[in-house]
């Protein structure tokens, strides 16, 4: 009796044993990745999504009909191949059973919805500007959608990575659907416990395969320290950008955490106002230029975590930086001189240098959200205060830094951009006089012309002469002074395998990611 | 006492409406508007325009006022501006979270505050009075978030006994499931954002406990009940500490209240899901439907707390008569 | 004994005033600790410098603010709890109004609408603080017209206003003392936590708050910045309560020590 209680017993474990090693019989098992982020996310509608949460969860929950790889390059993605029919026609032919979490199949209709929907301007998408010169979206087919037009648009390839919603789905949820996601991507969507934590679970049926990953849990820390505290005690697996510089410094050399550091899509720099009075003189935003110890700052206050910038061309724009354009370097003398030559001489002995009777006062204004650029503020109103300008800090929360951005309300702001994935991105609206984020109001009709041409030639090697023109110009005119490249930082917990990091802070390697 | 309790509550009413109203008037002369916050950097100036109308912000202000008053009055709270859920659905999913932390932290303080004002007011003069007095210092001076930021790197970091930051199971669903290792869960990750939050309202407590003890134990009729023999614990805690009690309970009243919408700091640095930091960051954000509600919600339990204290008052000394 | 101690350790923050302008150096970034006698901060300005002419920004900021919100509160609170009647419930529905904000929240829009800087701080703070003195002073008030002595007053034909100055009030003041002296205290950790959070007095002005708040950043770096400046509070506070303690001691004839 016993002999045959042994054999059974025997048995299972056999099968137990047999079964963890054999592949697909054990349950998936890639395990759970804890990710640690700054900032809850506002919403999970691909297309009015506007902080950086909500594009990490959202990179998970759909996909585009491309998707950037690490080089920043198009691939495909929904679409499995396209082909551009006229300088202002595009095709895309969709890849076929792909089905959205719920089942249902998709379809050039969902395609054409999103697009649509993006370009409504009653939907209020905030990224609706990159997508303005799409005139009609259709579905030829099931399969198959064509983009027209209004004028040759070469950055559109980049920002087709737009996620792709289910209408049927978004007719039957209506608002509800922004805390609801529903999409084709690697990961299906389980909870949201808002300021806590988002929780994805794996899509077995995705058509690239399965992911690794069973469970992707995304920690809302907004705390930098804490957050890379929490990475230290094993509490979470991954961080990324923003983090703290000293925190960086230390993560370097933690036993239990690897770092990976990269040039990123994003720049700190300070926007000066043309429209200004002070500021509008040439010779002193090249004055205020020449102030700035770029590489001190880099070194002492962003801890090498951050590069300093050479012009408005980012490294990662492959092909078209270079850095033979440079902005007026860290030079006194040329200062003193500059300021002199602009006119203004200390008359009267205060310590302050003066014009016509008039202090040259200037207010630097930053927001209160990072502290890294509070620092740079307090520093730069330090060397400038010894350089005889009256100058002062004015540190306001983001909306309000915005608002007198909007109003042209400032003289000289401390700022930053992010995910700059092509040069048009990164230059059309900043410096086209008629472009929308052009608060400085910068107007230099050599300037228009080149960027419309950027916009509309495909040709690489055209495509870098027209930026580099622009920069070149830039450079010289200093409506903006870029300060640093921003670094992309990733730092994760050893055990975590096969992780992708891609420069504009995309998850989309976590498809490949594995946690044993 | 019925009357009056009733008569409160309909108090509460206008009072309510009265904070509603001010943070209105507030958040109307913040400069940037959601409008502003929600496009943030991608704004451009018609997109703007046509987002404030859509929001109603390009209205008189009493119109949106009234407006405001007239939804309310239908129970709606209007939809977050940023966050993209209704404002009611916002701050029941928070509240939960900030309680827990307020009462606990409370409950801690006034466990160990009040006893510890006891100890020191009966050896009063001894080196355990200055010792527990020094300590009351050191909690009322320390700002909450050098402290929340010592211990987690203590407990968290160092020593790994506890987690950094985060909510866990739900305490009192927890409890009333019996769920074990949920409630394990629950104090683990409660344990120190809890403590960080007390330990200022416990040194305060202490400090005030101790002073209105003595106060108390110094008037006549605490004598008179010394003369007539009564033990020393008796006249401490029947006669003295009942008088004592009144700043005391007003002071754990504020104290509660400030609790549940301060805890901001606590709430940001160990990454709790609360009301709190769900208000600054809408203040921040300008998503004023969440501030409004938020306010509402706050403005209702302060003011159902104060009503609270002030009828305790009248428990606990029967010579204060209200007209 | 108390009062003495609690000067010696107020005095030396107000002396210190005279100390020459130390901002400004930049040369060196990272914080050490040798070379200047409390380190540097986290830009390289050295930090016994700025936390002695921090002293000037928070002392500031807690008389004013502490005195106005006393002031307020006080005058609010004897009103309310000596007349009663409708005067008592308005006064304390305005209270109510404003303690239905929790006190951070209120500060920190209040900063927000009038922009940061010292003279919002301080008015943010004083608006918050005025509503605890006047909870306090309205329920002691109600308290002490009870008793017997305002009972004699009155029978005796002495005015509301004689009763109030001359006899009640001060039977109340040590609360107010307390109370105000604590409040000191929670001023300077009220505007670093505001400095924290990002709306506090402008940078570069040296406030603790700000100090603090960038030291905790640092701490696991340069545990220094941090630790001083909150040393320099906690001394501070320390020293007010002491010297509140000693008035206190002082003006209650009750309380001499045996």
């Amino acid at each position: 009796m016993i002999r045959r209680h042994l054999r059974r017993v025997l048995f299972l474990l056999l099968t137990v044993a047999l079964g963890s090693v054999l592949p697909g019989w054990a349950a998936p098992s890639g395990g759970t990745l804890r990710i640690g982020i700054d900032v809850d996310a506002g919403t999970l509608d691909p297309r009015l999504a506007n902080d950086t949460t909500a594009r990490r969860v959202i990179e998970q929950v759909y996909d585009g009909l491309i998707e950037l790889d690490p080089q920043l390059r198009p691939q495909p993605a929904l679409a499995e191949s396209w082909t551009q029919a006229s300088p202002t026609v595009w095709v895309f032919k969709l890849r076929k059973n792909v089905r959205f979490h719920d089942g249902t199949p998709l379809t050039a209709a969902d395609v054409v919805f999103t697009y649509t929907a993006i370009l409504d301007p009653a939907l209020r998408a905030p990224l609706r500007g990159l997508y303005t010169p799409i005139s009609r979206v259709e579905a030829t087919d099931d399969e198959t959608v064509r983009f027209t037009l209004t004028a040759p648009y070469a950055p559109l390839l980049k920002y087709a990575d737009m996620g792709i919603v289910s209408k049927a789905a978004v007719d039957r949820l209506g608002a509800d659907y922004a805390t609801h996601p529903l999409g084709t991507g690697p990961y299906k969507f389980v909870s949201w416990q808002r300021n806590s934590r988002i929780v994805l679970e794996a899509n077995a049926e995705y058509w690239k395969g399965s992911p690794h990953l069973s469970q992707v849990i995304f920690n809302i820390i907004p705390d930098n320290t804490t957050r890379a505290a929490a990475l230290e005690s094993g509490d979470v697996d991954l961080i990324h950008s923003p983090l703290s510089p000293q925190d960086v410094a230390r993560l370097r050399s933690a036993p239990r955490v690897a770092v990976t550091e990269m040039t990123g899509l994003g720049i700190t720099y300070l926007n000066m106002n043309m429209a200004d009075p002070v500021v509008r003189d040439v010779r002193i935003r090249r004055a205020l230029a020449s102030l700035i110890p770029q590489q001190t700052i880099v070194r002492q206050i962003y801890r090498e975590m951050d590069r300093p910038a050479t012009s408005v061309l980012l490294p990662a724009w492959a092909g078209v930086f270079t850095n033979e354009i440079i902005q007026p370097g860290h030079d006194i003398t040329r200062a003193k001189a500059l300021l002199a030559e602009a006119g203004w001489t200390d008359t009267n002995h205060d310590g302050v240098l003066d014009k016509d009777g008039q202090p040259l006062s200037l207010v630097i204004r930053t927001h209160s959200e990072d502290p890294n650029r509070i620092q740079v503020v307090e520093l730069l109103v330090s060397i400038l205060r010894s350089s005889g300008i009256d100058a002062r800090a004015e540190i306001t929360e983001f909306p309000a830094l915005v608002q007198a951005l909007l109003s042209g309300n400032y003289q000289v702001a401390l700022l930053g951009w992010l995910g700059l994935v092509d040069p048009d991105r990164g230059m059309y609206n900043q410096f086209h006089s008629k472009g929308s984020q052009n608060w400085e109001k910068y107007n230099n009709p050599r300037v228009d012309a080149l960027l419309d041409a950027g916009r509309q030639t495909s040709d690489p090697a055209d495509r870098t002469r027209t930026y580099r023109d622009v920069a070149r110009i830039i450079a010289s005119d200093l409506p903006y002074y870029v300060l640093t490249y921003q670094g992309y930082i990733v730092a994760l917990n050893r055990r975590v395998q096969g992780f992708v990091p891609i420069p504009n802070g995309s998850f989309r390697g976590l498809w490949a990611t594995s946690v044993p | 006492m019925v009357r009056y309790a009733l008569r409160r509550l309909l108090l509460l009413v206008p009072v309510v409406l009265g904070a509603a109203a001010v943070a209105f008037a507030l958040l109307l002369l913040l400069p940037g508007d959601p409008a502003v916050a929600l496009l943030g950097q991608e704004a451009s100036g018609p997109d703007l325009v046509r987002f404030r109308h859509l929001l109603g912000l390009d209205r008189p202000v009493p119109i949106q006022l009234a407006l405001y008053f007239w939804r309310i009055a239908h129970g709606d709270f209007g939809r977050s501006v940023t966050l993209s859920a209704p404002v009611l659905q916002l701050i029941l999913s928070t509240l939960p979270a900030t309680l827990e932390l307020a009462i606990s932290s409370i409950a801690l303080a006034i466990a160990t505050g009040i006893p510890l004002g006891l100890v020191a007011a009966r050896a009063r003069g001894t080196p355990l009075d200055t010792g527990t007095m020094l300590l009351a210092q050191l909690g009322v001076s320390m700002p909450v978030f050098w402290l929340g930021v010592l211990l987690i790197l203590l407990f968290a970091v160092k020593l790994n006994w506890l987690p950094s930051f985060g909510r866990g199971a739900p305490f009192l669903s927890s409890v009333a499931s019996g769920d074990l290792r949920a409630l394990l869960d629950s104090i683990r990750h409660l344990c120190l954002p809890a403590c960080t939050l007390a330990f200022f309202n416990l040194a305060f407590l202490s400090r005030l406990t101790r002073w209105a003890l003595l106060e108390v134990l110094e008037e006549d009729y605490v004598r008179t009940a010394r003369a007539k023999g009564q033990r020393e614990r008796i006249v401490v805690y029947r006669h003295a500490l009942r008088n004592a009690l009144l700043p005391i309970v007003t002071i754990v009243g504020l104290q509660f209240g400030n609790t549940l919408g301060g805890a901001v700091v606590t709430e940001t640095i160990y990454g709790w899901p609360g009301m709190g930091r769900l208000v600054v960051q809408a203040i921040g954000q300008r998503d004023f439907p969440v501030v409004q509600g938020a306010v509402l919600a706050l403005a209702l339990l302060f003011s159902l707390v104060n009503m609270v204290v002030d009828l305790t008052y009248a428990f606990i000394d029967p010579r204060i008569r209200y007209e | 004994m108390l009062v003495v101690i609690a000067l010696a350790a107020a005095a030396p923050w107000i002396f210190t005033r005279a100390s020459p302008d130390q901002i400004d150096i930049l040369a060196r970034l990272a914080p050490p600790s040798r070379l200047h006698v409390l380190g540097t901060d986290n830009i390289g300005r050295d930090l016994l410098a700025r936390l002695v002419w921090g002293a000037r920004i928070s002392l500031l900021v807690a008389l004013v603010s502490v005195g106005g919100a006393a002031s307020i509160g006080v005058t609010l609170g004897l009103l309310a709890g000596y007349l009663g009647g409708w005067v008592e419930s308005v006064v304390m529905r305005i209270v109510d109004v404003f303690l239905s904000f929790p006190a951070i929240l209120l500060a920190l829009a209040l900063v927000a609408v009038l922009g940061a800087g010292v003279t919002s701080v301080i008015t943010a703070l004083t608006l918050v603080f005025w509503t605890q003195y006047a909870r306090v002073i309205r329920a002691s008030a109600l308290a002490e017209k009870q008793k017997v002595y305002v009972e004699a007053a009155t029978a005796v034909g002495a005015n509301s206003g004689r009763i109030v100055i001359r006899h009640i009030l001060p039977n109340i003041l040590s609360p107010v003392i307390i109370l105000a002296t604590l409040g000191m205290g929670t001023a300077v950790v009220a505007e670093s936590t505001l400095s924290f959070l990002g709306m506090g007095v402008q940078p570069p002005a040296p406030s603790w708050g700000w100090t603090l708040a960038f030291g905790t950043r640092y701490l696991r770096d340069a545990p220094h910045i941090a630790t001083f400046s909150g040393l320099a509070i906690m001394l501070t506070v320390l020293g007010f309560n002491l010297l509140g303690d000693g008035v206190r001691d002082m003006l209650d004839p009750r309380f001499r020590p045996q």
